[in-house]
C-alpha cells in the first residue's frame, strides 16, 4: 500500500519537472530544420564543417555527461577510437553493413566502458582519470603494435562509405549531403537520449550523486550502478559517432585518438558551460567554427583554445551561456531601476 | 639468468624508477599540501628541458650553474601563474583541475611556436660509464639517480624537520586554523608552488641530455608522474618513490623480456589491478 503510494508520488513529481522538459516533438522540429539546410547550402566545404561540428557535439555531450556525474573522464578518445577502428574492422575484415556495424561498435564500446567502470568508478574524481587516459594511452599502443590487425601506425586506410540507407536506395552516401543528414539524425538522437535521461529520475540522481555522494549512497541510492549506466550509455553513444567519423573520413590512424581529442572535448565543455545541457552544444558550435580560421596551424588553435579555457574559468566560471543571463539579469534591473525612477 | 643480467636488470629498474621519482615530486607535493593536481606540471619540466637547451648548449653556461638557474627560472614562472591565475579561485578544485589542463596545453602550443618542432639535443658534461659488478651504467643517468634520490630525501626532511615545513603540512591540515595561528595561507601556496615548479624543472634539467627534448615531452611526463602517485598513494611523498621504483622495475624487466610496446600496457594494468584492490594507493590514507 505504502509502496503505490510512493509510486504515485514519484510519478507525479516526475512529471511535474517533465513539463519544463521539451517533447520529442521540438526535437523532431530542429532535427528537419537542420536536415533541410543541404538544400540551401550546397557548398561541400561548408557542409564538412557542419557535419564535424555535429559529430564533435555528440563527442562533448556524452563527455559531459559523465563530467556531471562528478567523474574526471580522461579517456573519451579512448571509446571513440573503440568504436571507430571496431566498426572499421568489422566492415573491413568481416564485409559487415555499416548499418550493422555502428551499433556493434556502440555495444563494444558500452562493454569496454562496464568492464572499465565496475573496478574504477568506485574510485574517487582523479583515479578515474588516470586510470582512463591510461587505458587511452594503451589502446594507442596497442593499435600500433598489432599491425596486422590494427593497420599500426599508419591506421586503416579505404574504408569504405555506408551503403545505401535502408529502403532509400537512392541515398548511396557518394554526396556529402547524404553524410550531413545522417550525422544530424545520429545528433539528435544522442541529445534526445542524454535529454530525457538528464531531464527523468537518472539526472536528479547524478544531481544528488554529485552533490553529496554519502547522502545519496545514505537514502539507498545505488551510485556504482548508476554510474557505470551513465558511463557505458555515453561511452556506447560516443562510439557510434566515433564509428560515423571513420566512415565519413574513409581513414583512421592511432593518432586521431590521443589525449588532445579529449582535451578539446573538456575545451569545449567548460567554455560552453558544463551546467547547461545547451552549454557543450555552444561552446562547441563557436570555437570550431573559431577554429577554422586557423585550420591547418593546429598550434595556434590549440593556443586559442586553452587561452580561451583560462579566460573562462577566471572571469566566466558558467561558461558562454552565462552571458544569457547576464545580459537578461542587466536588462531586468535596469527596467527596474527606471520603473523606481518613475514611481 | 646470469649474474651480470640480473644486476643490469636491477640498475635499469633503479635507474628508471628514480626518473620517474623525480618527475612525480613535485606533482604529489602540490597534492599534498594544497590538494591540487597541477597538470601544467609537465609544462614545467618541459620548460625546465629547454632551459637547459638554452642556457646551456646555446649560451655555453656551466652545467652546475644552470640547475640552480633553471629551477629559479621556472620556479618564479610557477609563482607567478600561482598568484595570477590559481590564487582567485583557489577553493574550486575542479576549476583549478581544468584551469591546469588549460595551462599545460597553453604552454606546450606555445612552445611548438616557440621552441620549434625540431627535437633539441642537449649535451651532457657526464660522459663514459660507470661499472658496478659487471653492469654498465651511463654516468649522466648515474647522475640523475643520486640527485633523485637527494631531492626526495630533501624534501621529506624539509616538510619533516624545517620551520616551512611545519607550515605546510599544517595548512594541508587545516588552512583556516593554520592562517589563525599567524601561517599565511599566501605565502605557503607561493612556496608550494615554488618547490613544486622547480623541482618539475630541476626533473626537465636532468633528463634532458638522458632523453630526446621536445614540446610534447611534457603530457607524457604528466601521465607517468599521475600513475607513480597514484599507485603510491595521492599526496605521499614516500609512496611516491615506492611507487616510481615499482613502476620502474616492472617497466625494465618488461622491456628486457616483452618488449617496450607491451610494457607500457603492463604497468597500466597493473595499476588499475592494484587500485580496484586498494583504492587508496600503497602508502595513501583515505581523505574527504
Amino acid at each position: 500500500m505504502a509502496e503505490s503510494t510512493g509510486g504515485a508520488k514519484e510519478a507525479k513529481f516526475l512529471q511535474e519537472i517533465n513539463v519544463q522538459a521539451r517533447s520529442p516533438i521540438h526535437f523532431g522540429v530542429i532535427c528537419l530544420i537542420l536536415c533541410l539546410v543541404p538544400l540551401v547550402v550546397s557548398n561541400e566545404y561548408y557542409l564538412h564543417v557542419l557535419i564535424s561540428i555535429f559529430y564533435h557535439i555528440i563527442y562533448a555531450s556524452t563527455y559531459r555527461f559523465i563530467l556531471r556525474t562528478g567523474q574526471f573522464h580522461f579517456g573519451a578518445h579512448a571509446f571513440i577510437g573503440i568504436g571507430a577502428y571496431s566498426s572499421a574492422l568489422l566492415v573491413t575484415k568481416l564485409g559487415l553493413s555499416f548499418w550493422l556495424a555502428m551499433p556493434i561498435a556502440g555495444l563494444i564500446s558500452a562493454t569496454c566502458a562496464i568492464l572499465v567502470g565496475y573496478p574504477t568508478l568506485r574510485l574517487k574524481g582523479i583515479y578515474f582519470a588516470i586510470i582512463t587516459w591510461g587505458l587511452g594511452d594503451t589502446l594507442r599502443f596497442l593499435y600500433i603494435r598489432f599491425e596486422s590487425l590494427f593497420g599500426g601506425a599508419l591506421g586503416i586506410f579505404s574504408i569504405p562509405e555506408p551503403d545505401s540507407f535502408p529502403f532509400f536506395s537512392n541515398i548511396d552516401f557518394s554526396q556529402k549531403s547524404h553524410f550531413y543528414v545522417l550525422s544530424v539524425l545520429l545528433m539528435m538522437f544522442t541529445l534526445y537520449i542524454l535529454y530525457r535521461m538528464e531531464k527523468s529520475r537518472l539526472g536528479l540522481i547524478f544531481g544528488a550523486v554529485r552533490e553529496g555522494d554519502k547522502l545519496a549512497r545514505s537514502l539507498g541510492i545505488n551510485i556504482m550502478n548508476y554510474k557505470v549506466l551513465a558511463f557505458a550509455v555515453c561511452s556506447g553513444l560516443a562510439a557510434m559517432a566515433g564509428s560515423f567519423y571513420a566512415h565519413y573520413t574513409y581513414y583512421i590512424s592511432p593518432k586521431d585518438f590521443s589525449i588532445l581529442l579529449t582535451i578539446y572535448l573538456a575545451i569545449y565543455t567548460i567554455v560552453g558551460g558544463k551546467e547547461n545541457f545547451y552549454g557543450c552544444i555552444i561552446g562547441t558550435s563557436i570555437l570550431m567554427l573559431a577554429g577554422e580560421i586557423f585550420a591547418g596551424y593546429a598550434h595556434y588553435q590549440l593556443l586559442m583554445y586553452s587561452g580561451l579555457l583560462i579566460l573562462i574559468i577566471l572571469f566566466l566560471p558558467n561558461g558562454l551561456v552565462s552571458i544569457y543571463d547576464i545580459i537578461g539579469r542587466l536588462f531586468s534591473s535596469s527596467a527596474k531601476s527606471t520603473a523606481l525612477k518613475d514611481a | 639468468m646470469e649474474h651480470a643480467e640480473i644486476v643490469q636488470n636491477i640498475i635499469n629498474a633503479f635507474s628508471i624508477g628514480a626518473i620517474y621519482a623525480l618527475l612525480a615530486l613535485g606533482m604529489t607535493l602540490l597534492f599534498g599540501i594544497m590538494d591540487i593536481l597541477f597538470f601544467a606540471h609537465g609544462a614545467m619540466y618541459m620548460l625546465g628541458a629547454y632551459t637547459a637547451f638554452y642556457l646551456g648548449t646555446k649560451l655555453g653556461l656551466s652545467y652546475f650553474l644552470v640547475i640552480p638557474l633553471g629551477i629559479f627560472l621556472v620556479g618564479i614562472l610557477g609563482v607567478g601563474l600561482e598568484k595570477a591565475l590559481i590564487k582567485p579561485i583557489r577553493n574550486d578544485h575542479i576549476a583549478i583541475i581544468f584551469l591546469a589542463i588549460g595551462l599545460n596545453w597553453f604552454l606546450e602550443s606555445l612552445g611548438f611556436i616557440v621552441f620549434g618542432l625540431r627535437p633539441k639535443p642537449v649535451d651532457s658534461i657526464f660522459t663514459g660509464n660507470l661499472k658496478i659488478l659487471g653492469a654498465t651504467i651511463s654516468w649522466e643517468r648515474a647522475v640523475v639517480v643520486i640527485v633523485g634520490l637527494l631531492a626526495v630525501c630533501g624534501l621529506y626532511l624539509f616538510l619533516m624537520k624545517s620551520k616551512w615545513g611545519l607550515g605546510m603540512r599544517a595548512f594541508a591540515e587545516d588552512a583556516e586554523a593554520a592562517e589563525l595561528q599567524g601561517i599565511s595561507n599566501d605565502s605557503i601556496c607561493s612556496l608550494g608552488f615554488f618547490i613544486g615548479c622547480g623541482l618539475a624543472a630541476l626533473a626537465g634539467i636532468l633528463v634532458a641530455p638522458v632523453f630526446i627534448i621536445t614540446p610534447t615531452m611534457g603530457s607524457h611526463a604528466v601521465l607517468i608522474s599521475l600513475l607513480v602517485i597514484g599507485l603510491g598513494g595521492l599526496g605521499s611523498i614516500p609512496g611516491a618513490l615506492i611507487s616510481a621504483f615499482i613502476i620502474g622495475a616492472i617497466e625494465a624487466l618488461g622491456t628486457a623480456y616483452f618488449g617496450a610496446d607491451v610494457t607500457w600496457g603492463l604497468i597500466f594494468i597493473f595499476v588499475v589491478i592494484f587500485l580496484a584492490v586498494r583504492p587508496t594507493g600503497i602508502l595513501g590514507v583515505e581523505r574527504e
